[in-house]
């Protein structure tokens, strides 16, 4: 098994993702209520992860205890997954709702899923995210998108809120004004756009309503709406 | 705290079973008792690790046992994180007596 995979990426790819991917998807796109149902999608696969990986001999968790570790990682994994495309797939629809002209990478190419974006909106390249857990690259990098769209939880506002954190360049072209301020204070800032410090450089995070609604006007402005 | 490899099978299988039924809700978020646990409990770990030394001629030959987390060959051992410590053999001049 070790000469076989040779790291955790190899584990997930073979073990998770090729099998349960393309299906998990599949249903995903026919769900009407995608936050709602697609909980039981995700039991239901991971029940079936479990009982494979068992099948196969791979858990074995009565005689080799340490085959637990693989499957808590399989299943965290999993979950991840699950519930990262369950979000996509929620801000791809609300977008086109929203009357918004922009690309989406094509979620069922394994090699797309790989990409460093999501979507493609009037030149923009940008990523849906679950948290903002994005901002803290281990390799002390900062990102590289335009654009990300994700969920804060701000001790002002009762639910976790829809932001987008934007590069400074790109927020300019669609809008200028802003506040600023810390991470930490996001929650006394917004609704008003605010400017936060970041790696020696800024970000801007706005509300996901506030910069849909700019982003309309933005490509209605470049003729790029119907 | 009980790590999963640790648990009575019954246990262990109430948690996947628990972590099946609520992932999908969960929103990330840790309580603080538990992240400071977990922290406590990494940082408290001292894992003690067997290598034995034989001198063979001029050369220092290494040996891990065989579920050690080190890879070792010669007189070079490997880390998990890919860092590699070498040991070389110093011989010391006799001291000149009399």
């Amino acid at each position: 098994m070790s000469t076989h995979f040779q790291n955790e990426r190899n584990y997930r790819e073979e073990l998770v993702d090729a099998h349960y991917a393309p299906p998990f998807l599949k249903e995903l796109f026919g769900l009407q209520d995608v936050t709602r149902e697609s909980t039981s999608l995700w039991a239901a696969s991971a029940q079936r992860i479990y009982q494979n990986l068992t099948e196969i001999g791979l858990h074995d968790p009565q005689r080799h205890p340490d085959s637990r570790l693989l499957m808590a990682y399989c299943l965290y994994w999993w979950q991840s997954f699950c519930k990262g495309y369950a979000f996509k797939v929620e801000i791809f629809r609300d977008l086109e709702q929203s009357g918004l002209r922009f690309q989406p990478h094509d979620l069922f190419d394994p090699l797309a899923r790989r990409s460093p974006h999501d979507l493609r909106i009037s030149g923009f390249w940008g990523d849906v995210k679950t948290s903002t857990y994005f901002l803290l690259k281990v390799s002390g990098e900062i990102v590289s998108g335009d654009f990300f769209i994700t969920r804060v939880g701000l001790s002002t506002y009762s639910a976790r809120t829809l932001v987008v954190f934007l590069q400074n360049a790109t927020w300019d072209i669609i809008d200028g004004e802003t506040l600023q301020c810390l991470l930490s204070d996001l929650g006394n800032g917004l609704p008003r756009p605010a400017r936060i410090p970041y790696h020696g450089g800024e970000l801007v995070v706005a509300e996901y309503t506030d910069w849909k609604a700019k982003m309309r006007n933005y490509q209605g402005q470049r003729g790029e709406l119907p | 705290m009980k790590t999963l490899e640790q648990m009575p099978l019954g246990e262990y299988e109430t948690v996947i079973e628990r972590f099946i039924e609520e992932a999908a809700r969960w929103d990330g978020s840790l309580l603080v008792e538990t992240f400071f646990d977990a922290w406590a409990a990494l940082e408290s770990r001292k894992d003690q690790v067997e290598v034995q030394a034989e001198v063979k001629g001029d050369r220092l030959v290494l040996a891990a046992p065989p579920d050690s987390s080190l890879r070792v060959q010669g007189n070079r051992i490997w880390f998990q994180d890919g860092r590699q410590v070498v040991i070389r053999l110093v011989t010391t001049p006799m001291a000149a007596t009399g």
